[in-house]
This record gives structure tokens, C-alpha cells and sequence, in this order.
């Protein structure tokens, strides 16, 4: 019975070594006891310009807090992928309570469903002594700010105007430095640079369903606030506007700029990471205008490297972008930021409310600024001369600021965004589309979805 | 198989039990347990699970994240008037009989007459390729048929269409196409052992007779391989079903929901709308098709070999 013994050795041994590991985790858990855990969310792809920036600002940041709070422990929790998988794990983690952050990074563009959730806690009280709180503009208070109470404190903010190659402008004979009044201009400084530059891709204006509803801020929603009708959501009749003249206007652009052949290929405009291309293709002189978020620029410093631009100030121009007819206040721009949310069941709000207050320090502001692409919510800071000097085109961003708008805060917003991308994806698809036949698909699609007592049409 | 040898051993053990009856031995549902128990928890279970929350209002974030509860019919009545779903189920029928079942057995079976012709070294090396194409994982067949079907790429380049993004012109015939292409090495392979099984004595009688090209294989060839057909077809269908990775990640269901089909607009539904429950109901739609679609095809396949005995008969020889 050679094999018997063998075996009962091995199952002698093997219970031996689960012993010990039983041993060990006990032990383990004991010390693990002595130390308060923090969980901690956040992006790691989507919102850093780099994985290694991101890592490097959120060791900074837990470095800093364990290092004031001795008795903590920070357990972060990265959420890797683009905007739509942060969003679906951030979701996934927050539906069972073993798993649920107690800070997590979340994007104010659907801040309301997670407070209909009612996964955040109430920090009204909270905000109300914070410095940073204090400093931000109303638009940026507004983002996390729900039937009077406060759910989160913006970390960073975006803005949109225009950037535009400058040897393009010379070769295409049009005067720098270029400032358009009217979508008209951009139109045709557009066709200028076709006639002029053959290879180039003369206008981009992202759109697409592909990025899933985050597209339209960072795109359609910019012109859509240039127009003549920039409503959303009609807060009186509790109604998604589905047919405007601002629609119609937006869907208009897409559709001239598509069948003159101003546009990206849909392959570049259209895809799912869409978003990444322009500041890329404007280093490698493909683009002659752009709509730009503020962290085109910023992705383009040293500091930063993606890619490293050196000569961007000299070669790259900046626009507002300007409203349909040059009409009051002369520019559009949404605002779009990110979020610090405590958990609502969360057994450690006063710690994590102190490791958010962490990351509202000036200093951390900054850095988070650099590092993610953001401009400091707080209005000082993004004045402040140490900012500004990084990277000069903020400054010409950070008088978006104060005309910039956000989303309208509630819960079927990404139905209504998903809505007005299929109707401008689709002109820009096919320019033989009509708008009428857009604003259909829109006004179809939004029905279907929310149902048809909830949309109103314009006119 | 030799009956005499069960009657034999029946002989031994007391007395015959009734042949024309069917019977069941008790102690086999033992055996059985372990199968039954990993089947139950793992696949009737959560299919279960599935279709109660397909009745209910769960949001992955919103209102009914957490207070969610059972609606009754209300997700159905939404489903019957949603003009979406409507599309994206005809959609899901071209992609998966047009492109999955047709094109990749189509094409399996063209590729494998073909390499039946095929020097032998060739055969080998077309046969290698065929078959990674299919081992390959969906998210590179994916970026492969992404980067040969935009501007700039492979085909539109052959179809002298120059800087034209294919992709986003014909969206429905590109990923129906990529998916044939993906599946049909596994086609190819079946019916290659199915080709190597006809006895080429027929064959050649055939030709004796005069028989045209046309005629063997209509009336020898594919009544000979009908079985695999069948297999091939059901594989097909079943596998381009479950082939979610490839839409979503060429199109993620556009350009203007153009290539929407259903595990890509359920998917839409639960996690960019947020409607968990009904996006569960859209993805036990897809059970309920799977299935009906797999029981039509056997009965399909039972009926017609009743009905083509002559066929049968040839096979089993």
C-alpha cells in the first residue's frame, strides 16, 4: 500500500499548511482591525490623460492622507476602461454594501441617478465650512446641487472652444488670429483649409452613439448652446425638447459640414473612442479646426507627454466657440467635471469627508488639473498665475467658465443625449437626410424610450 | 448495434423485461445528480433568475436601484410597443441566419469543396488559416475587420471605392460578413471530414452515368452531407447568438442603431439607460429565440431525413 501512505502523508502535510494559513489570515485580519479602512473609487484610464499620471496623483493623494491620519488605511479600488465601463462598475460596486466605496469619483453628467439611487450622502452641511466649496462658481455648485442639498464637490471641470492649426489658416489665406462670430465662419474658413489642404480633415465636431451619451457633452450639446433655442429639458411643461430651432440649427451644421465633405471620416468621427483622436491628430497636423475640451492642451505638455507637443502655443490658435448668429453672450461651452461622492451607508463619513478634503487643497487642485485634464473648480486657483503659466491656452478656457452650462439634472438625460447623437450621427452618415427626417429620428427615438407623453416639439 | 447481447445479458439476470416499453433504472439518477445539480445552479438558476427580473423595475442607478419590485406585464407591454426592439429583432435575424447560419456554412462548404481539389501543401496552409480565423477571440476579429473595412483599409481599397469607410456604409453587411468570416473555418472543417466520407466508388459511377458536375453534387453530394448541414447550421446560428463582442465592439450597435441587434440593444438598455429589468427582458428574448431557433432546426433536420430515406440509407452505408 505504497500509494495509501503517500496519500495520507500529503493529506497530513496539506492539513498542516491549512492550519497555517489559517493561522496567518487570523492574524493578518487582527492587525487589519487596528487600522481604519477607506475605500476609495476612481477612474484609472478615463479621466487621468495618462495611467501613470493618474497613478502618480492618487499615491500623492493617499500618501498625503494616511500620512495625517495614522489610524486609516486607504483600500483604492481603480476602475479601469472608458467612460461607459467606469460608470458600469462604479454601479456594480455601489449595489451590494461589502463592496460599495466609501469616496468615489463620479462624473456629474448622471450625478442625479445616482442620488435617485440613493447611494450619496447628503454633504450639505459639510460643504457649507469647506475653503473650496466656498470658491466655486454657482454653475459649478449647481452640477452636484439637487432640490437644495448638496451630493458631491467637483474636483475638476471642462470646458469647449475652438482650436485651430495656424499654418493651415496661411496656406488657406484666411487672417490670423482667426476669431469667428458666427457658425457661418467656422463653416467657411472649414472650406478654405478643404480647398487648400487636400489631406486634411478641415472641421471636427464629435458626435456619435458610439461613446455612449457622454458624446454629446463633449460635442453636439456645445453647438446646441449657440443656438438660437439651447433648451434641454422645458423645466415648465417637465418635457425633453425633441424639435427646436436650436435642434434643427445643430442638426444643420452637422449635415452642410457632412455633404461638403468638411467632416473626419465617420471611421475617426464616429468610433467609440472617438474623443482621444483630435488632440493627436492636431499635434500630427491633420486637423484644421477643432472643437476642444481643455484637456486637449494640457495632454500636450511635458508634464504630461500624450503626446508631448512643444511648439503647440506657437502652432495651434484658440477659439470661442461662437453662438449661431453671433449672438449674445458670444460663445458656448457645456461644463463638464468630476465629482467627490460619499457613500450614503457609509459607517466612515467623517474620514471620508476628511480624505476628500484632502484632495479640495489647493495644491491637490492642481495637480489633479494637470494630471486629469481639468480646470480647478475654483475660481482662484484657475486664475492663480502657477496655473496659467503651465499652460497658456487655459486662460483663454477659463473664461468659458462663467458662461459654461451643464446637463440638466435629471434621471433619463443619457435617453434624451443618445437621442440628438443618432440625429446628428445620422446627417453626418448620410447628408441626403433631411433635418426634418432627423429631428424625426430623434423625436422617435426619444419617445420610444421615455414614452411619448414626456417630449414636447418646439417650434 | 448487436441486440442479441442485451437480450443475453437480461438472460443471466432473472427475468426479460419488455423491450418495446421504455424503462428507467432508479440508481442512474445518482449518476445523474452531479450533471443535474451543476446544470441547476449554474444555468436554469440564473436563467431563472433572468426571467424574474425581466418582470421587474430594476435600474442598474436611478430610483429603482435598490427598492425595485415585480411589475407584472408592464416590461412586456413596453416590449410589444417598442418599435426599437422590433428592428433590432429583424436586425438580429439577418445577422444571425443571414450572416451567422447561411454565409459561414455557405462559405465552409464552398471552402472545403475547394481544398478537396487543393495540392496538398496548399490545402494544409489554407486550412491552418481558415481555422485560426476561428480560434481567433472575438475582440480581434473585432480590430482586424475594423481596420480592413474603414478608409484607408484592405477592402474598400479591392472594391476600388478608395478612401470610403465601408464600415460605416453598409454597418449591417460588414459585421454580418465579419462574423462569416470568423465561423467559417469551423464550417470548413466539418464538412471536409463530411466530403472524406462520401465513397468515391459513387462518385465515380456517377460519372460513369454521365452525371454532370451539377447533378453529383445535387443529388449525391449534398443529400450525403445533409447531416452535416444541419450540425453546421445549428452551430452557426447558435454561435453567432451568443457573438455580442464583435457588434458591440466594431459599432457598439450604430452607426444610428443600424447594427443593433438584440444582445447589443439589451445590453444598451441595462447599462447606458440603466433599465436592468427590461434590458433582462430583451436578453431572455434571446434565450427564448435561441432556443425555439435550435428545436426548429432538429425537428427541420428529423423531417427531412424521414422524408429522404434514400439519403439515409446511402449515409449509413
Amino acid at each position: 500500500m505504497k500509494n495509501g501512505k503517500n496519500m495520507s502523508r500529503s493529506a497530513l502535510l496539506g492539513s498542516v499548511a491549512l492550519g497555517l494559513l489559517c493561522a496567518l489570515s487570523a492574524s493578518s485580519s487582527a492587525l487589519a482591525t487596528d487600522q481604519v479602512r477607506l475605500k476609495v473609487a476612481y477612474s484609472s484610464d478615463f479621466v487621468p490623460l495618462t495611467p501613470e499620471g493618474g497613478k502618480k496623483f492618487w499615491a500623492d493623494i493617499i500618501g498625503q492622507f494616511e500620512k495625517e491620519n495614522p489610524g486609516a488605511k486607504v483600500e483604492a479600488i481603480t476602475v479601469p476602461g472608458a467612460y461607459a465601463d467606469v460608470e458600469n462598475k462604479m454601479s456594480l460596486l455601489f449595489r451590494s454594501a461589502d463592496t460599495a466605496p466609501d469616496v468615489a469619483e463620479l462624473s456629474n453628467q448622471d450625478i442625479v441617478q445616482w442620488i435617485d439611487s440613493g447611494y450619496l450622502a447628503k454633504i450639505t452641511d459639510r460643504v457649507a465650512s469647506d475653503e473650496s466649496w466656498k470658491g466655486m462658481s454657482d454653475s459649478v455648485k449647481a452640477e452636484t446641487t439637487f432640490d437644495g442639498q448638496v451630493y458631491g464637490i467637483s474636483h475638476g471641470e471642462n470646458e469647449f472652444g475652438l482650436l485651430y492649426d495656424k499654418a493651415m489658416f496661411e496656406k488657406a489665406g484666411i487672417p490670423l488670429p482667426w476669431r469667428p462670430k458666427t457658425w457661418k465662419d467656422v463653416l467657411s474658413a472649414a472650406r478654405k483649409i478643404k480647398v487648400s489642404n487636400h489631406d486634411a480633415w478641415p472641421l471636427w465636431l464629435g458626435t456619435g452613439t458610439a461613446q455612449g451619451a457622454s458624446g454629446a457633452a463633449y460635442g453636439t450639446n456645445n453647438l446646441l448652446l449657440g443656438s438660437s433655442d439651447p433648451t434641454i429639458y422645458d423645466a415648465k411643461q417637465d418635457k425633453w425638447v425633441v424639435d427646436s430651432k436650436g435642434l434643427r440649427e445643430v442638426i444643420d451644421i452637422y449635415r452642410t459640414a457632412s455633404s461638403e465633405g468638411l467632416l473626419a471620416p465617420s471611421s475617426q468621427l464616429l468610433n467609440a473612442n472617438a474623443i482621444a483622436t483630435p488632440p493627436e491628430a492636431m499635434a500630427k497636423h491633420q486637423i484644421g479646426i477643432t472643437l476642444s475640451g481643455n484637456w486637449f492642451t494640457l495632454q500636450w505638455l511635458k508634464q504630461v507627454s500624450a503626446p508631448y507637443y512643444p511648439d503647440a502655443y506657437k502652432q495651434i490658435g484658440f477659439a470661442p466657440l461662437p453662438t449661431v448668429e453671433g449672438g449674445a453672450p458670444g460663445a458656448a461651452s457645456t461644463l463638464s467635471g468630476w465629482d467627490l461622492a460619499i457613500y450614503a451607508n457609509s459607517t466612515k463619513k467623517d474620514l471620508a469627508w476628511k480624505f476628500v478634503q484632502v484632495m479640495q487643497r489647493k495644491e491637490n487642485l492642481l495637480e489633479a488639473g494637470l494630471l486629469n485634464g481639468w480646470t480647478p473648480p475654483v475660481s482662484a486657483y484657475a486664475e492663480d498665475k502657477a496655473w496659467t503659466d503651465l499652460d497658456p491656452f487655459q486662460a483663454d478656457f477659463q473664461k468659458l467658465l462663467p458662461i459654461s452650462v451643464g446637463i440638466p439634472l435629471k434621471a433619463t438625460y443619457n435617453t434624451w443625449a443618445m437621442g440628438f447623437l443618432t440625429a446628428t450621427e445620422a446627417v453626418v452618415l448620410d447628408p441626403k437626410i433631411s433635418v426634418d427626417a432627423a429631428i424625426q429620428k430623434m423625436d422617435d427615438y426619444v419617445a420610444n424610450q421615455v414614452g411619448p407623453e414626456e417630449v414636447v416639439r418646439r417650434k | 448495434v448487436a441486440r442479441s447481447d442485451i437480450v443475453e445479458q437480461k438472460k443471466e439476470s432473472g427475468p426479460m423485461p419488455r423491450l418495446d416499453r421504455r424503462r428507467y433504472n432508479w440508481e442512474s439518477a445518482v449518476l445523474l445528480l452531479p450533471t443535474a445539480l451543476l446544470l441547476g445552479t449554474l444555468f436554469l438558476l440564473p436563467i431563472g433568475y433572468a426571467f424574474y427580473l425581466g418582470l421587474t423595475n430594476l435600474q442598474l442607478i436611478g430610483a429603482n436601484a435598490v427598492h425595485y419590485r415585480f411589475t407584472g406585464l408592464v416590461n412586456i407591454w413596453r416590449l410589444l410597443r417598442d418599435a426599437e426592439f422590433f428592428h433590432s429583432l429583424a436586425l438580429t435575424l439577418y445577422f444571425v441566419v443571414g450572416g451567422g447560419a447561411l454565409a459561414s456554412t455557405v462559405a465552409g462548404l464552398v471552402l472545403a469543396m475547394l481544398m478537396e481539389r487543393a495540392i496538398p501543401s496548399l490545402r494544409a496552409a489554407v486550412g491552418a488559416l481558415a481555422m485560426l480565423a476561428c480560434i481567433l477571440p472575438p475582440a480581434t476579429v473585432a480590430v482586424v475587420w475594423f481596420a480592413v473595412s474603414t478608409a484607408g483599409g484592405v477592402i474598400p481599397w479591392m472594391l476600388g471605392m478608395g478612401q470610403a469607410d465601408l464600415l460605416y456604409a453598409q454597418p449591417m453587411l460588414v459585421v454580418s460578413a465579419a462574423n462569416a468570416w470568423s465561423l467559417c473555418g469551423l464550417s470548413m472543417l466539418m464538412f471536409a471530414a463530411a466530403l472524406k466520407n462520401i465513397p468515391s466508388e459513387m462518385i465515380e459511377a456517377a460519372i460513369l452515368e454521365n452525371a454532370s458536375a451539377r447533378q453529383r453534387f445535387w443529388r449525391i453530394i449534398l443529400p450525403m452531407i445533409r447531416p452535416t448541414i444541419m450540425t453546421s447550421v445549428l452551430m452557426m446560428t447558435l454561435l453567432s447568438f451568443g457573438n455580442f463582442t464583435l457588434v458591440f465592439l466594431m459599432t457598439g450597435g450604430g452607426p444610428s442603431g443600424q447594427t443593433n441587434i438584440l444582445p447589443v440593444y439589451s445590453y444598451v438598455q441595462g447599462f447606458t439607460f440603466h433599465n436592468l429589468g427590461y434590458g433582462a427582458l430583451l436578453g431572455n428574448v434571446i434565450v427564448v429565440l435561441a432556443s425555439l431557433l435550435g428545436i426548429a432546426f432538429v425537428l427541420g433536420d428529423r423531417l427531412g431525413s424521414r422524408t429522404a430515406p434514400a439519403a439515409k440509407a446511402l449515409a449509413l452505408t
